[in-house]
């Protein structure tokens, strides 16, 4: 093809225009940093939380869920840190979606329906972390006997998971589009709600991953790994769930064992 | 010297009868033999509830081999035209094997259906060996198959002179659609493998999936990914559709093929060869029809629109190359529109461009003429619709659609959608997306002073094929989600 029409435009500009998902991305990327950089122990003692990471280095060894990470004065804390977990973790499986919701909008509130999207994704995720932090506090309160197996039982029930036909399908499903209104308060609710949907078939779809990074005290390496099988069996063209779920009871019996020893 | 693939109704050998002789020996086939007629109908797509040969307790290849081999075909996609073009070589390699087995021509090739020859008046008619009900060697034909539209197995011609039109797909001058959804080019949208589908490309939306409605009608074999494999036209159909990517490549030399590594190496395909074993295919293996590996022509690849379309078009273009990004201005709220038995008409506002479509005509002025993409979203239908919809652009209200050829945007073709609109392990469940290019449509309204910038109206017609038999209603209506009009 001939030459290119110049536009008065820088060429970050155009990129942008190109790729509405950037942002994401960076976001993504800032929130990894964040976790590498151990930005939660930094926050830490203002949020209530004590020594967490070392707490969760710990957690992996004896296959426990952090103490301090689950005890009931840790919410402002797990729930920023939750919050930045899905950001790195799960924004860069929504390149596909957040594309769609720009391409769907009109030019002029092009960023704010994917932010729209982006809280109405965010905030079912968020609901699932409370559910699941509440879940297992009672299960610590009123059951510490099977409490002390979680982080096995979590990667056995991933696994399981892994291989059902629900799973299967709502991992296709996560690929879903709907009509959304042009302009006015329902196409805010809709980029909601389009947002809500897709976190919806998500959870459906990683509950369990994701309830082994909560049974992992958010161990870091806990969440680079369930990172890499969701961006991985998203993109993969056929994911083979046998090899995922092998891998995943495998970490479960050297769990165990660690657990037993 | 490379075989050649010949027009079916040209044919004056015996490539027709050898090909009903190998397609009887694949059926005969075990389905879990990779070379058999099943199996190779579910590589396109399986779905045992479709299944027209499935027995109870019959024994199925491996779901890990399923899930490898079956269920592949690759629609709304760049990758639509090599996936099938792949899957084509190694179908005609068993049939190849199967003919040599039997004692027949070495040189075989698959022929092709050329439903758009304006020479021939029978060219959207199935050629006679497709539809006799017995085999010239005895016995039943192996070729026919009666799931397929009415009049089909008579003889009569099929779908409309707007199924078989190639004029738009041919003169889209770029193989990629536009990012964002909108816009469509020759061979489709950039995307990773896709059996779901995005926006597909000219081609594939017409005459490919028009006249996949015209020969499956309302509830043939053609009519759903997961049985189209199954009738043998199938076969001969894609033929014509590989055929025409020739023609398309070969008319202008500014149409040329991606050359970015995601479309030529990212992807391996999965077949089987003529013997069972299984093999994998890169794009940039299926680009030279002449190549050892593919070793085939066409008969026929001259350009069927011939010189006048083309100085038109080289007049027509922009002088340079506008690398364009679609832009939203206008769409239909998030209601469905419900298409039925009658005309359905739908209007809404439409907004000045603000984005790159504007800055891009701030910078070039009248040079940068906008594109302009009618976006059908989210088609779905719980049942199969019996008949497809033609859509307009600004038809007034109260007209006959039939004196306004002019303002037909294009076909909306039905197959596949009610796959796609069922939530399952190959689908999101959330239909079929069309894009339709109006520029020219709206330069002619322009002209005419017809044009309102402000607000577009778009009619949806139910579609007549040319058929002696009459058409029934839908019993479910098709539902559009969501019109939207792009400026690029």
């Amino acid at each position: 093809m001939s030459a290119t029409l110049s536009l008065p435009y820088s060429r970050w500009r155009q990129f942008l225009w190109r790729h509405p998902e950037s942002p994401l991305l960076l976001l993504s990327a800032g929130a990894w940093l964040f976790l590498l950089a151990g930005g939660v122990m930094s926050l830490a003692p203002s949020l209530g939380i004590h020594s967490h990471d070392a707490d969760a280095a710990a957690t992996l060894h004896s296959s426990m869920p952090s103490e301090s990470y689950l005890a009931f004065d840790a919410w402002p804390g797990f729930m920023l840190h939750w919050s930045i977990m899905i950001t790195a973790m799960m924004f860069p499986t929504l390149v596909p979606q957040v594309r769609v919701v720009a391409a769907r909008s009109l030019w002029f509130r092009r960023d704010r329906s994917m932010l729209l999207f982006l809280a109405g994704y965010s905030a079912l995720w968020l609901v699932y972390g409370v559910t699941a932090k509440a879940v297992l506090q009672l299960l610590r309160l009123f059951s510490p006997a099977v409490f002390s197996f979680l982080l096995p039982f979590s990667l056995l029930l991933a696994g399981l998971w892994q291989l059902t036909r629900r799973k299967q399908r709502s991992l296709v499903a996560c690929h879903f589009t709907m009509p959304m209104a042009p302009s006015g308060w329902r196409a805010d609710f809709d980029c909601c709600r389009y947002g809500a949907r897709t976190a919806a078939y998500c959870c459906i779809s990683c509950w369990a991953l994701m309830l082994v990074c909560v049974a992992a005290g958010h161990s870091l390496w806990a969440m680079l790994v369930v990172a890499c099988v969701s961006l991985a069996e998203r993109v993969l063209i056929r994911p083979r769930q046998a090899w995922f779920a092998t891998a995943l009871f495998a970490v479960a019996l050297l769990a165990l064992s660690a657990h037993a020893f | 010297m490379p075989r050649t693939r010949q027009d079916v109704w040209k044919i004056k050998d015996d490539t027709l009868k050898w090909y009903a002789r190998a397609v009887a020996a694949m059926q005969k086939r075990p389905v879990t033999d990779p070379t058999s007629w099943r199996y190779q109908g579910a590589i396109h797509g399986y779905d045992p509830a479709q299944d027209p040969f499935a027995r109870s307790g019959e024994k199925l290849p491996s779901s890990s081999e399923q899930s490898t081999y079956w269920s592949r075909c690759q629609h709304g996609s760049w990758f639509f035209l090599p996936w099938h073009r792949g899957y084509l070589h190694y179908f005609e390699q068993i049939l190849l094997k199967a003919i040599k087995d039997l004692g027949g021509p070495s040189d075989w090739a698959l022929p092709y259906w050329n439903y758009s020859d304006h020479a021939n008046p029978n060219a959207r008619c199935l050629p006679r060996a497709f539809y006799d009900p017995k085999f010239p060697d005895g016995g039943p034909n192996p070729l026919l198959v009666k799931a397929r539209a009415e009049g089909a197995n008579d003889g009569d011609p099929l779908g409309s002179a707007l199924s078989a039109d190639i004029t738009t797909c041919l003169k889209k001058l770029s193989y990629i659609n536009s990012s964002g959804g909108a816009g469509s080019n020759f061979g489709g949208g950039r995307t990773g493998f896709s059996h779901r589908g995005g926006v597909p490309g000219a081609l594939e939306l017409t005459p490919h999936g028009s006249m996949h409605d015209a020969v499956g009608g309302d509830d043939g074999w053609m009519e759903s990914f997961e049985t189209a494999a199954l009738d043998p036209i199938f076969w001969c159909h894609h033929s014509n559709i590989d055929r025409l990517w020739e023609v398309w490549r070969k008319r202008d030399p500014r149409h040329t093929n991606p050359t970015l590594a995601a479309w030529l190496s990212s992807i391996d395909f999965d077949f089987h060869d003529a013997d069972g074993k299984p093999v994998t295919l890169e794009v940039n293996q299926v680009l030279d029809t002449t190549s050892p590996m593919l070793d085939y022509v066409y008969q026929d690849v001259s350009d069927p629109l011939g010189a006048p379309h083309r100085v038109a078009e080289a007049a027509s273009n922009v002088p340079m190359e506008i690398e364009r990004i679609p832009e939203m201005v206008g769409a239909t709220d998030n209601k469905e529109i419900n298409l039925g038995a009658q005309p359905n008409s739908v209007e809404f506002p439409v907004k000045p461009p603000s984005g790159p479509a504007a800055r891009a005509r701030m910078a070039a002025g009248a040079a940068a003429a906008p594109e302009i993409h009618l976006n059908l979203e989210n088609v779905t239908a719980e049942a199969r619709p019996i008949q497809s919809y033609v859509v307009y652009v600004n038809l007034p209200e109260g007209a006959n659609a039939a004196n306004y050829p002019q303002l037909v945007a294009g076909l909306l073709p039905k197959f596949g959608i009610v796959e796609a609109s069922r939530e399952s392990r190959e689908h999101a469940g959330d239909g079929m997306n069309y894009s339709f290019d109006i520029t020219q449509i709206v330069n002619t309204l322009q002209q005419n002073k017809q044009w309102n910038p402000e607000r577009v109206r778009v009619t949806f017609v139910p579609h007549q094929p040319e058929t002696k038999r009459a058409i029934a209603p839908n019993t479910k209506p098709v539902k559009v989600g969501r019109i939207s009009l792009y400026y690029a």
